[in-house]
């Protein structure tokens, strides 16, 4: 009989102990105890050395409880954004914790954002706690601004509630175009532990229009060793998109002597050919090979159909061409590798790499650069022929 | 089995085995830090050439089928040595539990609970698994089939998850680096995860084995492990690329960048469950290992009384091992093979060659 | 610091105590050094002594031999 005692009492000891232990109270986390960043912005503070970090975060409440005496709209903001000045990203955020009655979580963060001037000044010593803290996810996308980050985090856009989360679809939304847009936090790491490559990242501005605020993709910054030394307008960065291929849903405008053509991709392929010589030169080749629709034609009066889609393939052709050589000559003046053909060669040829890494930028400068392009037109749309065409009206 | 009378299926003892080294898979960091894109090659490697050594164990367990590891030593190598080499593989097994712990502590505290401080976790992983300790062998061994599946299961739903995101040229450039890391790395890949068969020499007596089956589910067991590792590996590999000696835990951070459509993603969680399940598997059979050997070392007939204190001892001295991180990693990378090579290879082949010269086992009369 | 002995004079109490009634002086002796060296531990950790870890002189000594990497 003492022996079931003792094992009872045990038994409901142990109980207690493990529910006790298990129940996490340590660590315990309720939902309106936290602030739920959903943007993060670092900026360089306009009168001192330090860093301004701006922390977008939304409201866990449904009803905003104000009773002021804003009659305007009643579901005005649903985020508030917080800011704070340090010399790293993780003292702003000690200093905002400080401050704040809630803790600060990070895990859903959906935008990371740095303003030009930081940028230009280098971002590498900044990443670290990127890298560090169990929090801070390695997808998230990354951007960069221009002008001051901190107010692309302020506009107040009509259709999202957050412009952390608005930038992140629009961002997911135009990868569905090139992949080449999505940079997520772990490629410019990765990008950035290659000395020798530079890493694209989407530049966002924000714009007025009729009143209302808005954010759009103005291009991409070129970051080459953590910092801004260029960037790409939207026309430049899609002969980027062109040469790095597995582009889907681009549309290509070539303007003809007879003409402008607006092109559908139906599949883009672009395979790259780089070759060491002797004396030390690199040549590298673009063929491109694409299959395109026709989205819309303007001019081409009087032509028949069969003169028009060779021309309109030759457009097309040249477009190609000449967006890609025009995308490079401008990485080659800024002897930024934005195309990775150093780590190609790093990765297929490591020895060889290793006796021209040193001198690699001026040979990025002198690279000899040929571009094919086989278009073949396999759609016209709905309709065969245009109105101005040869047979378009009687 | 003299003093654990439980046995265990001979299928059973091939899912502890395959669990024990599926638990393995997960920690990898100490691999891919030395020998970063080319660590597949490594595991490969150190998979074929832990194999003689399997075999030197099989050979053992097939010679002595009811006698554990300490009784081995004591009956090849006299009752004075086998005594100190007892001794010597009481801190190996009470040093390589404690490990376990510690890493399963340490990577709960960072990534799930960081103001729970480790020892608290420790404490209670060791509690929950002196309840099956207490059981004997039969509750140790009997949910490795479960979990086994289990683990198989994420693993391949995880590694199909982001066959998406793996990049072909993130395996280049291939051997690129100096020779020294690559011996390093078959060294390292040798006894870390595979060399812990050792372990299994103390559980091989309470399996109801018949000479061919020995082999047959030791190796089954290795092959289920070898290949995980090997898969994860590759995996990690092809997704983080150039950053995978940057991270702690690559496997984390691959299934943490998850990304399919636009439900499936933040899959790390999956890691986390199946990590915390097999690591607490292996630490449990550690943990019964450890017991065993201090009760058959001094022959004391039930070792039931023991388990608390051995627990506890384990979480005290796993909490003095390794102050910090950084110690830590390079203690795994540059100290550990060499300490253990003498524990899991050398010791196993030398025991095997004596008790073959010494004709042993003797055969009493019945 | 009243937790460790809290959880130790538990241990004691649930495992030691049995043992004891026992009477077998090598169970005894075996499960009191253990007992002994784990409680010693927690208290010096709880003390904030720093215990030298033995993998690390391990290390040291091997690193000395020029056995180590």
């Amino acid at each position: 009989m003492r022996r079931r005692k003792k094992r009872i009492a045990a038994t409901l000891f142990m109980t207690f102990l493990l529910t006790v232990l298990f129940s996490g109270c340590w660590d315990s986390r309720e939902m309106d105890s936290l602030f739920i960043v959903t943007g993060m912005a670092l900026d360089k503070s306009p009168d001192s050395d330090e860093l301004t970090i701006t922390l977008q975060v939304g409201k866990t409440q449904s009803k905003a409880a104000s009773s002021s005496s804003d009659s305007s709209s009643e579901e005005k903001n649903m985020t508030i954004l917080l800011k704070a000045s340090g010399d790293t990203p993780l003292e702003g955020i000690k200093r905002l914790n400080l401050n704040s009655s809630r803790a600060l979580f990070l895990e859903h963060n959906q935008a990371v954002l740095f303003g030009s001037d930081l940028a230009r000044q280098g971002l590498k010593e900044y990443i670290d706690f990127f890298l560090r803290d169990y929090e801070s996810r390695m997808e998230v996308p990354v951007f960069v601004t221009e002008g001051p980050a901190e107010k692309i985090l302020a506009v107040d856009l009509e259709q999202e509630q957050s412009t952390g989360m608005y930038l992140e679809r629009v961002i997911q939304d135009l990868s569905e175009l090139s992949p080449a847009y999505k940079v997520r936090m772990l490629d410019f790491v990765s990008c950035m532990r290659d000395e020798n490559s530079a890493v694209l990242i989407p530049m966002v501005a924000s714009y007025e229009e009729e009143e209302l605020q808005k954010l759009q993709i103005c291009g991409m910054a070129i970051i080459q060793g953590g910092r801004m030394i260029g960037s790409l307008n939207n026309h430049e960065t899609l002969g980027y998109v062109l040469a790095k291929g597995k582009a889907k849903v681009l549309i290509i405008d070539a303007q003809g002597e007879k003409g402008r053509a607006l092109f559908n991709t139906i599949s883009l392929d672009t395979k790259r050919e780089v070759k060491l010589k002797e004396n030390g030169g690199v040549q590298v080749k673009y063929s491109v090979d694409a299959k395109l629709g026709i989205g819309e034609l303007k001019g081409f009066a009087d032509m028949d159909i069969l003169e028009l889609m060779s021309e309109l393939t030759k457009m097309a052709e040249n477009q190609i061409k000449e967006q890609i050589t025009e995308t490079f000559e401008k990485a080659k003046s800024l002897q930024a590798d934005i195309f990775g053909i150093g780590k190609e060669i790093y990765r297929r040829q490591p020895k060889k790499w290793e006796k021209i890494k040193d001198n690699w930028d001026n040979l990025f400068s002198d690279i000899e650069l040929t571009v094919e392009a086989k278009v073949l037109i396999s759609e016209t749309g709905k309709s065969l022929i245009s109105l101005e065409m040869q047979g378009g009206t009687r | 089995m003299r003093i654990d009378k439980g046995r265990i299926s001979g299928l059973q003892f091939m899912f502890l085995i395959a669990c024990y080294y599926q638990a393995s898979s997960l920690l990898t960091a100490f691999q891919t830090g030395v020998t970063k894109q080319d660590t597949w090659i490594m595991v490969l490697i150190g998979s074929i050439l832990s194999l003689p050594f399997l075999w030197a164990v099989r050979t053992l367990m097939v010679t002595f089928p009811d006698k554990n590891l300490i009784q081995i030593l004591s009956e090849v190598y006299g009752p004075v040595i086998g005594k100190i080499l007892g001794l010597l593989y009481l801190w190996y097994f009470l040093t390589v539990a404690s490990l376990n712990l510690m890493d399963l502590a340490d990577f709960t505290k960072g990534t799930i609970m960081t103001r729970t401080p480790s020892p608290v976790m420790a404490a209670v992983c060791i509690l929950v698994a002196s309840i099956a300790v207490r059981r004997g062998i039969r509750l140790v061994a009997k949910y490795g089939p479960l979990f086994t599946i289990i683990a198989a299961f994420i693993f391949v739903l995880s590694t199909l998850l982001v066959v998406n995101q793996i990049k072909l040229e993130h395996y280049l450039p291939i051997f690129s680096l100096p020779p020294k890391k690559y011996l390093q790395g078959a060294h390292i890949s040798t006894t870390i995860p595979f060399g812990e068969h050792i372990t299994f020499l103390m559980i091989h007596p309470a399996a109801l084995l018949s000479r061919r089956d020995t082999g047959k589910y030791l190796f089954l067991g290795f092959a289920v492990g070898a290949l995980t590792l090997f898969i994860t590996t590759l995996r990690d590999i092809g997704v983080l690329g150039n950053t995978v000696d940057l991270f702690t835990v690559p496997s984390l951070m691959t299934l943490r960048l998850v990304h399919v459509g636009p439900t499936i993603s933040r899959t790390e969680i999956l890691f986390s469950v199946i990590f915390m399940i097999l690591l607490f598997f292996k630490i449990t059979v550690l943990f019964y290992v450890t017991v065993l050997t201090v009760a058959q070392l001094f022959n004391i007939k039930s070792y039931q009384h023991l388990i608390l204190t051995v627990g506890s001892l384990i979480v005290v001295y796993g909490i003095t091992l390794y102050p910090n991180p950084q110690k830590h990693a390079a203690s795994a990378q540059e100290v550990e093979p060499v300490i253990w090579t003498l524990f899991e290879l050398f010791i196993p082949l030398l025991t095997s060659i004596v008790a073959k010269i010494r004709k042993l086992p003797k055969v009493k009369e019945a | 610091m009243a937790a460790v002995i809290i959880v130790y004079a538990l241990l004691a109490l649930f495992e030691l105590i049995p043992i004891i009634k026992s009477r077998s002086w090598r169970h005894i002796a075996v499960c009191g050094v253990l007992f002994v060296i784990s409680f010693a531990l927690a208290i010096l950790l709880k003390l904030k002594v720093r215990v030298p870890s033995m993998l690390l002189l391990l290390g040291d000594l091997l690193r000395s031999w020029h056995l180590a990497y």
